[in-house]
């Protein structure tokens, strides 16, 4: 009789618990579209590393022991996510764009004083990049994103200027490349980078008024006859500038990459997604999470995966940034999940300065943070330039999900 | 040495015990602040900087939230039906009692 005990209370408690140990329906995302308690507080943390430069230091100190990239990374989310609350929340402004100059002022400044290459991993010195001039688009493409954010809530002449010559050089390495994909890294390409490039170029676009549809095109063209895995559909992460695949699909970068294609093509963008959810996301009694590679292609874990789980597969790196495609394309069950994963094994701290998650870092933040608060920007340039690919705008439009993971 | 053998692991208490022990563990390692050691599991360096301390309070933390997530409630579920359980089990005979001639 014990054992039938122990085993009729597992199975009441395993089916129950994510619903016992999850967040609150309204904590994470509200129904009026309006950032929720637990998005405002994540942003106020990240408002106190941007105002408090002894924590920030600290904050960066330790990603960059691991990973100079995230330092850059967390910047770009950060930006991007301080960009939306203000169009959320017009009453606090101010305060994000202060935030947003901050962050633009300081990175900007440690790539004049370091070099180009300080974002990026020691092996980026390794050998000396293909392309001419030598850059990362890696850099220089979220350098243009956080420009371009920042000029969509507010014009500032120096701003725009910069966002000029970074999307020429962009846009420059991107023509040039054999595939239309500039390297990260020496002879070195990745579908993230690449993507976010092409979707800051649109942003720019947006800006400034320029227009890169034909580069873009050619860039979504080249990159889908190149680049697409047969056996499942998804866009390969990691390649050389030839074009050669090194890397198959990877989650860390398809949960992104189908976001930016959202302002390209957004059919595209959505079958990408179904894919990557197919292929990619998972989920255990209700606790959401997202494998690295697909079943059929295990890779081994590194940097970008983070730690992954024995059995279940599960990386936190690519959960973490399923929580911007599921939030992107409106998938609220699969985002219910991955946010009742998060409550439960991202271990939130939560104290007087806003909400961090114990397990996470300043760049997983202030992912989470974007993905609570995208939209509104990728809604706007939409609206008012349309996908690049020949789709409708409203069809565009109705394709891109609310942040609450509602279509309109 | 005999009391020991006379606990019984089946025992709704010892359920209960356990599951008290589980998330008092976990309790005295979160007010110890080992919860900022997890930083971890995102390869991360914690606040007091690389150190195989820092490691293993990340994974005894993990494991003891783990635990009292997981183990603790079921046996505490547990315990409530063996414990509803015997009470039937013991109403029946005297029941049964009370029915005869």
């Amino acid at each position: 009789m014990s054992l039938a005990c122990l085993l009729v209370a597992a199975g009441v408690w395993l089916p129950t618990a994510s619903w016992v140990l999850g967040p609150a329906d309204d904590a994470y995302r509200t129904a009026d579209g309006r950032p929720a308690p637990m998005a405002l507080a994540l942003a106020d943390w990240q408002l106190h590393l941007w105002t408090d430069p002894a924590c920030r230091a600290a904050s960066i100190e330790r990603m960059r022991w691991t990973n100079a990239e995230w330092d850059f990374m967390g910047r770009t989310f950060a930006v991007m996510a301080f960009a939306n609350l203000a169009e959320h929340v017009p009453d606090r402004r101010d305060e994000w764009l202060a935030a947003i100059d901050t962050i633009l002022d300081e990175t900007l400044a440690i790539e004049r004083e370091h070099g180009h290459l300080y974002f990026l991993m020691p092996y980026a010195r390794d050998r000396p990049f293909i392309a001419d001039p030598p850059r990362s688009v890696f850099v220089d493409g979220e350098i243009a994103m956080m420009l371009a954010c920042r000029l969509l809530i507010e014009d500032d002449a120096g701003h725009r200027q910069r966002l000029v010559e970074r999307t020429r050089l962009v846009a420059a390495a991107m023509r040039d490349a054999p595939i239309h994909n500039a390297e990260s890294y020496p002879d070195e390409g990745w579908l993230f980078c690449n993507a976010v490039a092409a979707a800051a170029l649109r942003l720019s676009d947006a800006v400034t008024g320029d227009d890169h549809t034909p580069l873009i095109a050619d860039w979504l063209a080249a990159t889908r006859q190149h680049l697409t895995d047969p056996q499942n559909g998804l866009l390969a992460s990691r390649y050389t500038y030839d074009g050669e695949i090194i890397e198959g699909p990877e989650g860390t970068c398809l949960w992104v990459a189908a976001h930016c294609l959202q302002l390209i093509d957004p059919a595209f963008a959505e079958a990408q997604y179904a894919a990557a959810r197919r292929e990619l996301g998972r989920d255990l009694l209700g606790f959401g999470y997202a494998m690295e590679w697909p079943a059929l292609e295990r890779g081994h874990a590194d940097v970008d995966s983070g730690p992954v789980v024995p059995v279940l597969d599960a990386s936190a790196g690519s959960s973490g940034l399923a929580l911007i495609g599921a939030a992107a394309f409106g998938d609220r069950a699969y985002l219910e999940q991955l946010l009742n994963g998060l409550h439960t094994a991202g271990f939130p701290v939560r104290d007087e300065a806003g909400l961090r998650f114990a397990a996470s870092n300043q760049v997983g933040d202030s992912v989470i943070l974007y993905s609570l608060v995208q939209g509104p920007l990728w809604r706007r340039v939409l609206a008012e330039l349309g996908p690049v690919v020949d789709t409708s705008s409203d069809s565009a439009l109705g394709a891109l999900a609310t942040p609450q993971g509602v279509t309109p | 040495m005999s009391r020991v053998w006379r606990i019984r692991p089946w025992a709704a208490s010892i359920w209960v015990a356990l599951a008290c022990v589980v998330w008092l563990v976990f309790a005295g390692m979160h007010a110890l602040g080992w919860r900022d050691s997890l930083s971890l599991l995102s390869g991360t360096l914690p606040d007091a900087g690389p150190s195989t301390g820092a490691a293993m309070a990340a994974l005894a933390y993990g494991a003891a939230y783990l635990l009292s997530v997981s183990l603790a409630p079921i046996l505490l579920i547990a315990a409530m039906l063996r414990f509803f359980a015997g009470w039937l089990v013991d109403r029946r005979p005297s029941r049964a009692r009370s029915a005869g001639p």
